[in-house]
This record gives structure tokens, sequence and C-alpha cells, in this order.
């Protein structure tokens, strides 16, 4: 795998050989490249689509939030998901997950081809087709951030899934045990009504 | 050499996407042959008129009758606009803040725009007043308009405050200074002056009705007793000119101004994203109306509302 292209067709037909040379190889510029592009040409279809829904006033809004957003989760993500690894007892590197995670955004670039197919289908299978092309697109990008973990860490599926689960898990109990403080103290306010 | 080339063809049809999104989104504004220089401005005028900045966050300020004249302004000062529809859905308002978007949009008009009023649930008294300020009125069958008229609201309060322990005194520069107020019965005098004053302002609401609609003022007194109309009543009685929603106002508008085609749309003071996350909201505009129209009540005396004003300002 010597250079870019050569790591990007791996990325896409052997995601397991390739989520492990990018964790060995570490390139930060090319996981750099990567993530850019495949955070900016899908906003090129994001910009039109929200365009041709007339939400044209909330376009610098939308783009802005997912540009900021989508860093903060690579460079986040690679933080939380590398310590609850090590918890596990994982071996790899941050440096290796960041830079495969970098990688596991590429498929989002292949939104574009398919809005672009689905602008060609008639009023009732556009909708269907954007749906489809979306939802591919998320599941691919999802597995290949389980292989990146599997690779990264030598962890097995399951494991691999716990790890990506595990913050979403602790939110989620956070969530329902301020639910839970917030419900009693109301419950013992006096009713106003 | 293989995956290169294999990655550079996938780069290809992106690259390619990308310019087809590109043009798919122009060839879609395209559709029926949207005109792109010649455009339509819609200013909304929502709820009651009032005068001043309207409500105000940390970041900005929206309402309030500053704001219509703004977009008045961005209005008379884009080129590419050729004609504005004034959304109208107001019971009416200030005397003076109707008068100063009137007179604005009797300026719009002088610039050689068009301007066409598209009353929506209600446009009446002080909405009707702008609506009279414009080339063209448009109403549903249903729409509530009319009330051409003036009051001043007064309610005494004198009994209650005997009964509650208040006993109010004031020293005055003159006879009159606290006209009006809720604490004592009104003077002959002072309801003579009252009366002069609402006079006045109901005599300059007839004559901006009777200008705009090219009546004879008589006639305009005849219909000007303060009632409401439907607007199928006011097509009829010549308050309105044609029956049709927004979308035959704009049409109307676009005719007017010899607009080829469909015109394309600019809607002035519509929400940002930005105004969206930290602008006043609705129900803050409804909590500051429910403050100044019915809480506030005889406070706002000095300010002369229009019919516009809630049932419960008319204590007798």
């Amino acid at each position: 795998m010597g250079n870019v292209f050569d790591a990007l067709y791996d990325v896409l037909f052997q995601p397991k050989i390739a989520m492990q040379m990018i964790a060995e190889q570490k390139k930060i510029s090319q996981a750099v490249i990567v993530f850019f592009l495949s955070l900016v040409i899908p906003l090129w279809a994001l910009y039109f689509g929200m365009q041709d829904v007339g939400m044209s006033a909330m376009v610098p809004f939308v783009i802005g939030f997912k540009i900021v957003s989508s860093m903060l989760m690579w460079f986040m993500g690679a933080a939380v998901w590398h310590l609850i690894a090590e918890f596990l007892g994982g071996r790899g590197t941050g440096l290796g997950l960041f830079t495969t995670l970098g990688f596991a955004q590429f498929p989002q670039v292949f939104i574009v081809p398919l809005w672009v197919i689905a602008a060609l289908l008639p009023a009732s299978l556009k909708s269907i087709m954007m749906a489809v092309a979306a939802l591919t697109i998320f599941g691919w990008s999802f597995f290949l951030t389980i292989t990146a973990i599997k690779e990264v860490y030598e962890f097995s599926t399951a494991k691999a899934m716990l790890v990506m689960i595990t913050p979403i898990l602790a939110i989620l109990v956070v969530c329902a045990i301020a639910f839970t403080f917030i419900g009693s103290a109301v419950t013992q306010m006096p009713m106003w009504l | 050499m293989y995956k290169k080339s294999v990655i550079i063809v996938i780069g290809i049809v992106i690259v390619l996407s990308l310019i087809g999104l590109a043009f798919h989104g122009l060839g879609a504004k395209n559709k029926g042959k949207v005109s792109q220089s010649d455009k339509i401005g819609i200013i909304y005028v929502d709820g009651v008129i009032i005068g001043g900045r309207g409500q105000s966050s940390v970041l900005m300020e929206q309402g309030g009758t500053d704001q219509i004249i703004k977009q008045i302004h961005q209005a008379r000062d884009d080129g590419s606009v050729k004609a504005v529809v004034l959304r109208v859905n107001s019971p009416g308002g200030s005397a003076a803040a109707s008068q100063e978007v009137g007179e604005e949009l009797k300026k719009l008009r002088a610039q050689g725009k068009v301007v066409v009023t598209s009353m929506g649930d209600v446009a009446a008294s002080g909405g009707y007043w702008l609506a009279a300020c414009t080339d063209k009125i448009y109403a549903n069958p249903t729409t509530m308009t009319g009330s051409i008229g003036v009051y001043m609201p007064y309610a005494n309060w004198e009994e209650l405050y005997k009964k509650v322990g208040i006993y109010q005194e004031k020293i005055k520069s003159g006879p009159h200074k606290d006209i009006l107020s809720p604490e004592r019965q009104m003077t002959d005098a002072e309801r003579e002056i009252i009366q002069v004053m609402v006079d006045d302002i109901y005599n300059q609401f007839v004559d901006v009705v009777a200008q705009g609609r090219k009546m004879d003022k008589e006639q305009v007194k005849k219909l000007a007793d303060g009632r409401i109309y439907t607007g199928n009543q006011a097509k009829q009685l010549g308050l309105v000119d044609e029956l049709g929603n927004m979308y035959d106002a704009i049409d109307g508008a676009s005719q007017l101004a010899g607009i080829e085609g469909k015109p394309t749309i600019k809607e002035f003071g519509k929400t940002s994203a930005w105004n969206m996350v930290f602008g006043p909201s609705e129900k803050i505009s409804t909590l500051l109306e429910q403050f100044l129209f019915q809480k506030a009540g005889n406070q706002l005396n000095l300010g002369v509302p229009l019919e516009a004003a809630p049932e419960k300002w008319q204590v007798k």
C-alpha cells in the first residue's frame, strides 16, 4: 500500500487489510486529506438538496454545524474510543485509531453520485432512493469504523462494537439518571394548577 | 496501477456528479421560465401594528414598524425587486405607526415599484390603512377587513380605587395634564378635547382611504362607521379590488409590474438560521402583546390606538 490511491482502494474493497496497514503506517496527512474530502463532497449534495427544498436560510447553519460536529466527532471519538479500548485490554495506539477513522469516512463521497442517480428517477422513487443511499452509506461507514477498531486493537467484532457503543450507552445512562432526579424533584413540587 | 486506475475512475465519477448536481439544481430553478432578474418582494405585516423597534433579544431586534420600514427601504434599494406584495394579517394598531408605514409605502410607489396588498385572516383598521396606500388590494372572501375608524379607550377606576383605599393626588402644570387618568371622571371639556383629536385622526384615515381607493370622501365616510366587512362585502363596496389569496396577489403584482414568466420571490424579514436560534421567539411576541395590550391597559392611551384594541379596554 504505497500511496493514497492504494489505501483508498483497499478501504473500499479490502477493508480488513487496509485498516491494519493504515493503523501501522499512521499516515496522518493522508487521513486528514481523505477526511476533508469525505466531509466537503457530501456537503455539496447537502447544499443543493437544501436549496431544492427551500431551506436556503438554514444552509450556513447546517453546513457550519456539520463541519464542526464532524471534526469534533473525529477527534473526540478517537480519544474516547481509544480510552475505552485500553480499558478493555486493547494494545493499539490512539494515533492509529485516529488515522483509520479518517479513512473510514471515505464512503460518504458516494452520496453525490447516488444523489444524482436519485434525482434522475421519478418523484415517487426519488425519496426512497435517497433514504436507501443514505442508509447504505451510513452502514458502510459504520462497518468501516468497527473494522478500524477491530484491526487497531486486535479485538473481536463483539468487543469492537462494545467499544463503539459504550459512549452512547454512557450518555443514555447519564440522561436516565438525570431524568430520574428531575422527575422526582418535579413530583415533590406543590401543584400549581 | 490497477488500484490507482479504479480510484481515478471513482474520482472522475464523483467530479462529474458534482458538476451534474450543480446543473441539476440550476435546471430545477429554470423550470417554468423563472425570471432571474425581476423579483417580487414580500413584506409581512403580522399582528398588532405598533411603532418602534419591537422585541429585542441579546443579538437582534424583531417586529415593530421600524423593521417593516427597513424592509420597505430594502425593497426600494433592490433594483431587481419590481413589485412588492404586502401580506397583511393584522387587526390594526397605533394610528401613528400605521401612518408611518403607509407613508413609506407611498414613497415606494413613487419610486416606480408596484405595491399590492394581500389580506390574510384579518386586515382591519390600521391594517386597512396600509392596504389603502397600495396599488391593488386582494382579500379572501372571508377576510375580516374594514373597521375604518378611530377610538381612544378610557377606563374610569375611581370607584374601585375608593374601595381599595387608593387616593392619588397630582400637582399639575395645567388643568388637562392628567387627561384620561383612570382614577377620576373625565370632564366635559376633556371629552371635547379627546373627541376633536379622534375626529382629526378619523378624517386623516378617511382621506387616506379616499385618496388610495380613488373614492369620494363622503362615500368613504358612509362606509367608515367603524364596522368590519368580509372580503366579499368589501369587494362589492369598492374597498377591495380582487378576491384571491397571496399567490393571486403575487400574480397580480407580476402583471402590474410587467414581469414576464414566473417571478422570483424574495421574502423580506425572512427568519434566518441565526435568527431562529438567537432571535426572539413567537411565544415572547405573544407575551409582549399580551402585556402591552391587555395588562398595561390605559397606560397606552396616548398611543391613540385604532379600533383594534381588545374589548377589555372598553370599561364602562
